[in-house]
């Protein structure tokens, strides 16, 4: 069987061309690169950011750090090597083909974010983490039983009782490859547990539950780790927002470069296909939990740019607590856009395809590989109204539930008449599980809760007969049709120590993240593309000719007018809510005893793009003759200053 | 001690023998360092004690330094520890801070006096001692000695500068701390501007011209009230409108922060500032921090969480019963003070320093907001009247907390009048009852202090039940009101679970039980002889948990118990039918 696997020694993370780390990145450019590093990661390695635009001052006097510029960054999941590649490609594509947008924006590449996780292979970085708080850390993670060199998946039939291993698992009679929950309701007995390939290391009966490779644990994932919408205390989240020397860096990098207009996040998960929803906040009720509403026709517009460059029609999206893009967008300030750079190939649409209508293009959620990664499903429940020490209990792992329960005990019979009561106003399929879960039964899931209910709202297929997940089947036939079955090991049975006869197999570690080698350059070309086109959409400040007119004797009006002739906003809605960045300022120089009307300093937070425009105007005295010095002070689009003469006919 | 009306185990009793001097003479303690209480201490006046104290007592008090400020000042921690009794990272201890809001001046005054009489209490108080002998405290006076140094050096106000000496861009014009106020008539305090105009609403009292009394609809006045003290730095045609700092340290800890649009103050990210960093990285460093007390002012407040309505499920039941125990004592030793709930009784705070610790990392913490209009007069007097604050400052302060009117030459307003209450006066508590205010919030602490978790083992039985099977049941018993783990911490996995081992012999199963009385256990299926305690030890109350061990009679077995907060105690067991097993 041909493994799709490592060909690098360096990370692990797949054929040689994807593995940034062996190339040298952005060797070319000469005086137009330039490459510092913003920190160094967990592991000791330097985190790179390579600068790209044209050298020296510009007709503004602007250098490279004072222009409008797009940061991209890479490899935050260290299993992302295409997202790594591409980064760097793009980079050499831009300086190669796209001098002259290198000559008016400066571009930031950050492509390898997560040195450590790339040599680890791993989405997380390499800090020390206890995920089952038992005093010893990254004891048990994933391991290899079938020696084929990586950790897949392992399926227990009957597994012994004292693991108390959550069962309900069949496999699919269609595809027998394929795992999924059994339905009572159809007369199937889920006898089978499905979990990460590996032992019980350490012996306290919890398999895989705290190290690399495993489904807890194993290092911090630096998407988990940004401030917004921090999901703190998750398996993955990290000790506090920025606990790691990564995010921190990074956002420690950001805070000197305002200059920055735009982030653009090559990794796992989507946010172009799919533009993320609006009018949903945190718990503050001030930060969005997707995007503004102003900002959402801009958001789409970008979106169907990158759609019709690269065809795609669909991509996986995550909830994004905690990670860089919503960071960039909801606390930085500037606009954020994330894609996975590949995807499978059924969701891209074919050539002949193009003609069929655009708007048809929708994305589709996919699944997660890799364990512990799953639908925010605590946000669904907050949704549906389920208080949050409820959505604690049905979220929590077995000690929480069981702390829970043991408070609940000690409550006076009033306290908990009060509780029941609270449970009792919920939706019935959450009522459902929550009063099996607190005996002690394993989560009969919402859908298990839905079916139980009989009122929830029917399911999106038909169930006629039960079918293995949609996303898993369409990525098996990708592998079988296009990688010549090397997505799939196969299953084989293995002596299990703890578990006895097991069965080891499933979907290749990454190979649902990183494509074949072949299609590469198409998707760097793609890549560079919508980068380019994103650039020429970035805004444009032009400052017109400032007017005088005599209003009296020795009495002027003096207006300025700032015009934004590029697409974007000057500032999102978010970024002028944000106010991270300072505005345009447009300052008069008189003494201030001359200002009749207006503010010496005139602050623009935000000018619309297609030639939107933003006054500034005050009345002064003065002599005719004199000459008023107008500055206008931007971080972002320069300063510039022009003088004005206080004449009639101006 | 018998604080709470709960007597702690014997094995502190001992401590009392240790005392060879009869009953003292005075309930005075003599210090080797004497600091007066009745005065503020300047940033240096402050480290200068410290220093001293510490030079005096090397044996209890070490001097760290854990970062540096903005203006690269020390932020120097004491750790006050008796060695003997084991190392401070391996006992229950507990983090008082102040000053974080530098204009909140008496913060750093008790963090003070508590280093000053804990220091000088060691061996001369039992009940202090004992305290000192079981517990360690990290003693951080001021956590913003930038913003105090700019206080009592160059010029303040009451509620000014809170915030730490950051340069940043208030009004988001490009530039930086451009215009702040400006002490015009040199009396080291801002106070108010007020110019003389024909169409002012305002006039002086004519018996006390201090006063300015708005006039009625229908009458004329002769003043305008123009503000704080300070001129249009950077004309723009606003008086201090950018002024120096910076941010709201309070608002700038990593549990529930939210950026500055949501959280005025927040700073640039969490930790941001090197100050709230160095207390954060020392505080996540040491998981043996079983209590956190923050000095404010004023109000007269024992503060707790949650900061924000959302974060009320961060304060479980078992872990309320705990806050409450403390808070409604407190009310005892502080009158006039109340026990309240920040969200509730105050307002939001997102990124709170004792939010961060309580909510975050689930160490029952407190804030107190020292002084209450309470104590000018005492006798029900709640809020004093303007004429009775009036008495009150000139028959009990002598005016020494008003800077009378003087003309000034203003640049922008010609001549004006500057002067009114100066920057000692209203938050402040007079310095002749900073004494009192100190010793009360300090004993309060020092409640809080003394529930810290205290473990010990209880009971042991050995039984032979047949050949070389035996039962070995063990009792860690917890005297205080605060458990091992906090229930917030059990139910968010935050920090490490207890362990209990029992070692040298095969354990072959194991289990816990309620009470001495239950014939089953609930087996512990995996790792019988290393057993996790999630919940820890509860509060006034113990683990039982029985091993069954094969071993030969004779063996000695030795029973560990491990704590995040309480360090490790281990005693021999052997297995033997006679009474006492254990040594």
């Amino acid at each position: 069987m041909k493994m799709w696997t490592s060909g690098c020694g360096f990370c692990m993370a797949g054929p040689l061309a994807l593995c940034v780390l062996a190339a040298p990145v952005l060797a070319q450019g000469g005086v137009w690169r330039d490459e510092s590093v913003i920190g160094d990661s967990r592991g000791g390695h330097p985190i790179g950011v390579v600068t790209l635009g044209e050298p020296g001052e510009d007709a503004f006097g602007r250098t490279r750090d004072q222009r409008p510029a797009l940061l991209i960054v890479a490899g935050v999941d260290g299993r992302h090597a295409v997202g790594r590649a591409a980064a760097a490609a793009v980079g050499e594509r831009l300086l190669a083909d796209h001098r002259g947008l290198l000559g008016s924006h400066t571009v930031y590449i950050i492509a390898d974010m997560n040195p450590d996780g790339a040599r680890l292979d791993s989405g997380r970085n390499s800090a020390a983490v206890d995920a089952d708080h038992d005093g010893r850390v990254g004891e048990d993670g994933g391991d290899d039983l079938n020696g084929d060199g990586v950790v897949t998946m392992m399926r227990v039939l009957d597994p012994p009782s004292e693991y108390g291993l959550e069962t309900g698992w069949v496999i699919d009679e269609g595809e027998p490859r394929l795992m999924r929950k059994g339905e009572a309701s159809a007369g199937e007995n889920g006898a089978y547990a499905l979990l990460v390939e590996g032992r019980d290391d350490d012996g306290d009966g919890l398999f895989n539950e705290d190290g690399p490779r495993g489904s807890g644990g194993g290092g911090v994932d630096l998407d988990m780790n940004f401030p917004s919408l921090y999901p703190e205390h998750k398996d993955g989240a990290g000790a506090y927002p920025l606990s790691e020397p990564e995010s921190l860096a990074l956002v420690a990098w950001l805070q000197t470069r305002s200059n920055i207009v735009a982030v653009l996040v090559y990794g796992p998960h989507d946010n172009l296909v799919k533009t993320p929803g609006t009018g949903k906040n945190d718990e503050s009720g001030r930060m969005p939990r997707g995007i503004e509403k102003d900002d959402e026709s801009y958001h789409k517009k970008v979106g169907e740019v990158f759609t019709d460059i690269t065809g795609m029609t669909g991509a996986p999206t995550r909830d994004a607590d905690g990670s860089l893009a919503a960071y960039a967008y909801t606390d930085f300030g500037v606009w954020a856009f994330s894609t996975p750079v590949w995807v499978r190939p059924d969701q891209v649409k074919k050539d002949e395809d193009e003609k069929k209508d655009n708007a048809e293009a929708g994305a589709e959620d996919g699944e997660e590989d890799g364990a512990g990664e799953e639908v925010d499903e605590a946000t669904v429940l907050r949704e549906q109204g389920v208080p949050e020490n409820l959505i604690r209990f049905l979220t929590g792992d077995t000690d929480v539930r069981a702390a829970m329960m043991a408070e609940y005990e000690t409550m006076s019979p009033e306290d908990q008449q009060r509780e029941m009561a609270a449970l009792a106003q919920l939706p019935e399929a959450v009522r459902v599980r929550v009063m099996a879960m607190a005996q002690g039964n394993p989560d009969p899931g919402m859908a298990a809760a839905e079916d139980d209910a009989g009122e929830a709202e029917p399911s999106k297929e038909k169930k006629d007969k039960p079918k293995a997940d949609k996303d898993e089947l369409a990525w098996l036939k990708h592998s079988d049709d296009d990688r010549d079955g090397a997505g799939f090991v196969e299953w084989v049975e293995v002596e299990h120590p703890q578990l006895g006869t097991v069965e080891v197999g499933g979907f290749a570690p990454g190979f649902r993240m990183n494509p074949p080698e072949d299609t590469l350059g198409v998707l760097f070309d793609q890549q560079t593309e919508f980068v380019a086109a994103l650039l020429g959409r970035l805004p444009r400040l032009a400052v017109g000719e400032a007017g005088v007119e005599r209003v009296g004797d020795g009495l002027w009006r003096v207006r300025v007018r700032a015009t934004n002739e590029g697409y974007l906003p000057t500032r999102s809605a978010m970024g002028v809510k944000a106010r991270r960045l300072p505005p345009e300022v447009v300052w008069l120089g008189v003494e201030p005893d001359r200002v009749v009307s207006g503010s010496r300093a005139v602050r623009m937070w935000s000018i619309p793009g297609s030639g939107g425009h933003a006054d500034a105007e005050w009345v002064i005295t003065g002599e005719a003759g004199d000459k008023i010095e107008l500055r206008v002070r931007s971080d972002v689009y320069g300063d510039r200053v022009q003088t004005v003469t206080l004449r009639e006919e101006s | 001690m018998n604080i709470l009306g709960y007597k702690v185990g014997a094995v502190f009793i001992a401590v009392g023998a240790l005392f060879a001097a009869p009953a003292v003479a005075q309930e005075h303690i003599e210090g080797a360092v004497e600091v007066a209480f009745n005065r503020y201490h300047t940033v240096e006046e402050i480290d200068q004690a410290f220093g001293d104290i510490a030079a005096a007592y090397p044996d209890l008090v070490t001097l760290r330094t854990i970062g540096r400020s903005g203006q690269d000042r020390g932020m120097t921690i004491a750790i006050l520890n008796n060695p003997e009794t084991g190392a401070h990272d391996e006992k229950p201890a507990m983090w008082i801070d102040g000053g974080i809001h530098a204009n909140e001046i008496q913060g750093p005054e008790v963090v003070l006096y508590t280093l000053w009489y804990l220091t000088k209490a060691h061996g001369v108080n039992a009940d202090l001692t004992e305290l000192m002998d079981a517990y360690a405290f990290y003693l951080l006076p001021m956590v913003n000695p930038d913003s105090r140094a700019a206080f009592f050096d160059t010029d303040g106000t009451p509620h000014y500068p809170r915030w730490n000496q950051r340069p940043v861009d208030n009004d988001r014009d490009g530039l930086v701390d451009e215009d702040g106020p400006d002490d015009l008539d040199g009396d080291g305090s801002i106070t108010q501007m007020w110019v003389r105009d024909p169409d002012g609403r305002w006039e002086r009292d004519r018996h006390d011209p201090r006063i300015f009394r708005r006039v009625g609809a229908d009458e004329k006045g002769e003043w305008t009230y123009l503000g704080q003290e300070g001129i249009d730095n950077d004309g723009v045609g606003r008086t201090n409108e950018d002024g120096p700092g910076g941010d709201d340290m309070n608002r700038n800890w990593p549990g529930d922060w939210k950026p500055n649009y949501i959280q005025y103050g927040a700073g640039t990210y969490p930790f941001s500032n090197p100050e709230t960093r160095a207390i954060g990285e020392w505080i996540v460093g040491h998981t043996n921090i079983a209590a956190v007390q923050s000095y404010h002012n004023s109000g007269g407040m024992m503060l707790r969480g949650p900061g924000a309505s959302y974060m009320t499920d961060r304060y479980p039941r078992t872990d309320l019963r705990v806050y409450d125990e403390i808070g409604r004592l407190g009310e005892d030793l502080l009158p006039y003070y109340k026990y309240l709930v920040i969200h509730k009784d105050l307002y939001d705070v997102h990124g709170g320093e004792v939010t961060w610790t309580a909510e975050s990392l689930g160490i029952i913490s407190f804030t107190n907001e020292i002084w209450n209009a309470g104590k000018y007069f005492q006798r029900g007097v709640d809020s004093p009247s303007d004429e009775q604050m009036w008495t009150f400052r000139d028959k009990l302060q002598f005016g020494q907390v008003f800077t009378d009117y003087s003309e000034v030459e203003h640049p922008e307003h010609g001549t004006v009048l500057v002067g009114g209450l100066n920057k000692w006066s209203s938050r402040n508590t007079p310095t002749f009852m900073l004494e009192e205010d100190c010793h009360r919030n300090f004993a309060f602490t020092m409640l809080h202090a003394s529930q810290m978790p205290r473990v010990a083992f209880g009971r042991v039985e050995v039984q032979r039940l047949g050949g070389r099977l035996w039962s070995v049941t063990t009792e860690v018993r917890n005297e205080t009101i605060i458990p091992t783990r906090t229930a917030v911490a059990a139910q968010r996995g935050i920090g490490a679970n207890d362990l209990l081992e029992l070692t040298g012999a095969g354990v072959v199963a194991s289990g816990s039980l309620d009470s001495w009385r239950d014939t089953t256990i609930d087996e512990t299926r995996f790792e019988p002889g290393r057993v996790q305690l999630s919940r820890g030890v509860p509060g006034r109350g113990s683990v039982i948990h029985r091993f069954f061990v094969e071993g030969d009679e004779g063996a000695r077995l030795e029973l560990r118990h491990t704590g995040e907060k309480t360090g490790r105690m281990s005693r021999t067991i052997t297995l033997s039918e006679t009474a006492d097993a254990t040594e």
